[in-house]
């Protein structure tokens, strides 16, 4: 029945103007999500503003038109630049740049966005047929289990590395939660590491540190370089091989649910969706080494991922009046402006509406689909613009986006500051995505802990006793410990009775790294595409 | 081309600038409302439904800049720094303003430095879960005598914390505050069952009343409350005579050191724009309360709110300064 | 790979600032405020105390590693030093994050378009990218292009 109430809703919305807005706004989303500093979260309070004397219908397909260009825009730049567009997309850069660098940015771009479509069809599911479930599953998120959620998080910074050194990683995702601390804290309004500077009162962004550890790194280190610039001829094609989507159909499902469940929860967004599913995407795979190195089922993970969590961050907009991420807060509020009042109320008052907010996201969805593809081959010649052109102007770029988020000047020092510590960072091998994953997990686990502390008057046991918190305990374990070794070894002796039925459990969501049969076995073709990648390099 | 694109599609939503209509000071350029807290927020939807309301009769276009952080301290801050010519305002509540110098983090900035411009007023409403046994306010009081209730609240400071020092105050008991990073989680945390009661504001808790997934006890106001679709919440002077109102005015904050002809266009605009029906319709669906009030009216309410919240803050040990420092009489 | 990461001395000089790093924070973070009965428990220093432990295992973990692979023997020298100094590369880094430092201290006092363009150029010439004809024209476009998109069709405060 909600099938046909979502098709008939999405037939009515098949009107020129309507069609017109929508591509005009997911267009306008993408080129927001593509410039670094510019988030989805600011094209919607930006559009909000525009579009406030429109009629609400336009008003609303324009702004989920917006969110879902943004999301999925960041991955333009993550993969042709280093640049994440948005925190959203800071996985997709592991992946995604050196496939671009090996000369299969098209390839990379065609994937992305086919992942990104196929991440909003799973938040599609989530928002038309199964929110008032998963509105339920939003309240179970309480203090406890998001911190669980972000310990988890903090966990997987060490699987977050190119290198293979997980001690790095997590070097540099605990960096990010210090810096984290800095400025005044939730719980008591105490000031932390201020120093009396007041600008530091408010703490560090996540958008000036991610232009600055992404955007100004790249543009010092691709400046100083010496080495004669060399155009990578860019070969493959732009439409994917149903063959490569079709292999990584497990891959894809895995990340577009953990997707949606990210963004249900309260709080939690895009940011930290394409993490987890990156990191799940790599326990699963056969070839977790290649991962950084140009992984197809690394960016498949991350962009199927931060995309379905647009979907699930709208389920509690609409179920229960709260937003799952930041941008779903200025797009609820963009509702209320426009006399809807999403919540309880909504089934109760205009049942319909739900299915015609979701036909505005797969209008919206197939509009991505359609624009990114089309927009392959003219991002393309941005790889043909020579370094030194490139980079003042993103530099310029990188300027105008950090002082837009809050047109505060000291944000673009704080850009500056860490751009400056990233660069040696870059240089020794410490990871930049673990340290972004730290700023934004810092606050959470942070303000959950003691939050937590207080509910219970200092009770630690009770930080174990709901369900969610010991499965999260349980996956932060294994994310722990099934990686060294030694420690390894002393489980396996310890908790042998265990292990089996772990490893059932763990099999089914990837948990555990030694898993043989959850991947198709279709991962051998990109085993040999990936030997014929090295082969043409070395003949270069 | 991608500019350039921008450029062209842009230009659409660039169309349909007002023509302004006789006014003293008519503004040349673009006005900046910076709204020290996130987007989606009290102050944030009252500043813009305003600014869209006055952009017509002032004929230029207004932004609404969000800058976050500090209990909005450094937001109000940069307003403040801007330069004072009447273009650029900050959106803010009426309790946030007069307790910065209290809280020691605007210590240089008296709320006397601002002509505030109120157009939504929004009480606290006590309020807990439906699941609760407080059903009413003998059970609640009891509650509070009998065991160690969690009262959720947006953080120190914020409207639910300082209606729960009022309320625990002026009845001497005691309960166990959990803040949280906003009003929004701070009723979802009450809703969800993890805290008991909270008393965030009106604008807060509107819907989840309308849905029954919070249960109202009283309203923290001299009047009882009536929000549509609930049934009317007894005002919290009937059960407790002495009862201080809580409450936040919402609404523009401008440095009243603007050049006077400024001033006068502003407050000009205002008074049209605060009895729009955009604003009637964002306070009826708020479950608030629609106001006008400017001029020397709303420096008396800044006066009572620095002296009430002030104090309050001071004598439970959360501000550092104390107000008589910056010549705030106690209420 | 895993156990290696091949720059011991890199390693060496980061523990050592990691392992100092940590124990400050932790010392910051003991004689923190504490709020209420719950002492520690509640207090803002709980999180920064655990997490510059848990940076100080990694910073030990990676000393020790450095260490056996002798990363304190420094090998520096004068000549080394002197030649590090007088690379391109050095030199090219220090134009540009000099570049990039005068550009956001002239934010604001000059106007956007201006200082925007007069940056691109700058950059562009000293890097010899293309003919000063076509250097003034990308550098005056992009700063004009994205000025009037910014400040004057989405609202978007520029410095």
């Amino acid at each position: 029945m909600g099938f046909v109430y979502l098709m008939r809703e999405t037939v009515a919305l098949l009107t020129p103007m309507d069609l017109f807005y929508c591509f005009v706004a997911v267009q306008l989303g993408i080129v927001f999500g593509m410039l670094p500093g510019l988030t989805a979260t600011v094209g919607i309070a930006i559009l909000t503003a525009l579009t406030f004397q429109w009629d609400p219908g336009n008003a609303i397909l324009v702004l989920i038109g917006v969110y879902v260009g943004a999301i999925y825009g960041g991955s333009r730049s993550a993969i042709l630049l280093n640049i994440p567009g948005t925190p959203a997309s800071a996985a997709t850069c592991l992946d995604g740049y050196p496939l671009s660098r090996s000369g299969h940015a098209a390839e990379a771009l065609g994937l992305a966005t086919t992942a990104s479509f196929l991440g909003s069809m799973a938040g599609l599911v989530a928002l038309s047929f199964l929110t008032p479930v998963l509105g339920g599953f939003a309240l179970e998120f309480k203090s406890y289990e998001v911190f669980w959620l972000a310990v988890f998080g903090v966990a997987i910074c060490g699987n977050l590395t190119a290198a293979g050194d997980p001690v790095k990683g997590w070097v540099a995702g605990l960096l990010g939660i210090m810096l984290s601390f800095v400025g005044m804290e939730t719980i008591q309004g105490f000031r932390r590491f201020t120093f009396g500077v007041s600008e530091l009162m408010a703490g560090f962004g996540i958008i000036p540190v991610l232009v600055g550890t992404y955007g100004i790194v790249e543009i010092l280190s691709s400046l100083s370089d010496t080495s004669p610039e060399q155009r990578v001829p860019q070969i493959g094609r732009t439409l994917p091989q149903l063959r490569d989507v079709a292999a990584n159909w497990v891959n894809i499902v895995r990340s577009g649910v953990i997707g949606v469940f990210t963004g249900v929860i309260p709080g939690v967004g895009e940011n930290i969706g394409s993490f987890v599913a990156y990191d799940f995407a790599k326990r699963a795979s056969k070839h977790p080494e290649k991962f950084g190195k140009g992984s197809i089922e690394g960016l498949i993970a991350s962009e199927t991922g931060n995309n379905a969590v647009v979907g699930g961050a709208l389920v509690p907009v609409l179920a229960l009046a709260i937003p799952g991420s930041p941008p779903a807060a200025v797009l609820l509020a963009a509702l209320f402006l426009h006399n809807i009042r999403p919540g309880p109320m909504l089934v109760i008052e205009n049942p319909m509406y739900m299915y015609r907010f979701s036909a505005m996201f797969l209008l919206a969805s197939f509009a991505m689909f359609i624009l990114g593809i089309l927009i392959v081959k003219p991002l393309l010649k941005l790889l043909m613009i020579r370094k030194s052109i490139m980079m003042p102007i993103i530099l310029v770029l990188c300027m105008v986006g950090t002082y837009a988020i809050a047109g505060r000047p000291f944000d673009i020092l704080v850009m500056i500051v860490f751009g400056l510590l990233g660069y040696p960072m870059r240089k020794l091998g410490y990871p930049e995505a673990p340290f972004v994953l730290g700023i934004i997990l810092g606050p959470m686990v942070d303000e959950n802990l003691r939050r937590g502390m207080l509910l219970s008057y200092g009770n630690p046991a009770a930080f174990f006793v709901s369900p969610i918190s010991i499965a999260l305990v349980i996956m932060t374990f294994f994310t722990l410990f099934g990686r060294t070794r030694a420690v390894r070894s002393v489980f396996s002796i310890a908790m042998r009775p265990l292990r089996s039925t772990m490893r059932s459990v763990g099999r089914t969501f990837g948990l555990l790294r030694r898993n043989g049969n959850s991947m198709p076995p279709s991962t051998d073709d990109e085993d040999d595409r990936r030997e014929r990648r090295t082969r043409e390099e070395s003949r270069r | 081309m991608l500019l350039i694109g921008t450029m062209a599609v842009g230009s659409l939503f660039a169309t349909g600038r007002p023509e302004a209509p006789d006014a003293e000071w008519r503004p040349t350029r673009t006005i900046t409302i910076i709204v020290p807290w996130g987007a989606g927020g009290a102050s944030d939807q009252t500043a813009r439904v305003l600014a869209s309301e006055m952009e017509g009769i002032l004929g230029t276009r207004i932004a609404i800049v969000n800058q976050p952080g500090a209990s909005g301290s450094t937001g109000q801050k940069s307003a403040f720094d801007a330069r004072k010519d009447g273009y650029t305002w900050a959106g803010n509540a009426d309790a946030s303003v007069a307790t910065y110098q209290v809280l020691d983090y605007t210590p240089e900035i008296s709320h006397r430095d601002w002509q505030a411009y109120f157009a939504i007023f929004t009480p606290c409403v006590i309020t807990v879960n439906p699941e609760s046994p407080i059903t009413d306010w003998d059970s609640l009081i009891e509650a509070f005598q009998t065991r160690s209730v969690d009262v959720a609240s947006a953080g120190i400071g914020a409207g639910g914390h300082i209606a729960a020092e009022a309320f625990a105050g002026n009845l001497g008991l005691s309960y166990n505050h959990i803040p949280y990073g906003g009003g929004h989680p701070a009723v979802v945390a009450t809703v969800a069952g993890e805290t008991e009661v909270v008393m965030q504001l009106s604008m807060e808790v509107a819907d989840m009343l309308r849905a029954d997934q919070l249960r109202p006890i009283a309203v923290m106001d001299s009047r009882p409350l009536n929000i549509s679709g609930v049934d009317e919440i007894p005002a919290i002077t009937d059960f407790a005579p002495d009862m201080p109102s809580v409450g936040f005015h919402f609404g523009l904050f401008i440095p009243k050191a603007i050049p006077p002809e400024a001033a006068e266009a502003i407050s000009a605009a205002f008074e049209t724009a605060s009895r729009s029906e955009a604003i009637m319709r964002l306070a009826e669906e708020r479950g608030s309360v629609a106001v006008s009030v400017q001029g020397s009216e709303a420096d008396e309410v800044m006066e009572q709110a620095a002296s009430m919240f002030g104090w309050l803050l001071y004598d439970s040990g959360v501000a550092e300064n104390s107000p008589t420092q910056f010549d705030i009489p106690r209420p | 790979m895993n156990e290696n990461s091949g720059m011991p001395r890199g390693d060496f000089v980061v523990s050592v600032i990691l392992v100092v790093f940590s124990v400050w924070v932790i010392h910051m973070s003991l004689t923190m405020r504490r709020f209420g009965e719950l002492g520690l428990a509640a207090s803002p220093g709980l999180s920064p105390l655990v997490f510059a432990a848990l940076l100080l295992i990694c910073g030990l973990i990676l000393l020790r590693r450095s260490l056996a692979q002798r990363g304190y023997r420094m090998g520096l020298s004068s000549r080394k030093s002197a030649a590090f100094l007088r690379a391109m590369e050095t030199r090219h880094f220090v134009v540009v994050l000099a570049s990039i430092v005068i550009y956001y201290l002239f934010l604001g006092v000059v106007h956007f378009v201006i200082i925007s363009a007069v940056y691109v150029f700058f950059i562009i010439w000293y890097f010899k990218g293309v003919a000063w004809w076509k250097n003034l024209l990308i550098s005056v476009l992009s700063g004009t292009i994205i000025w009037f998109s910014f400040d004057q069709v989405f609202l978007i405060p520029l410095p």
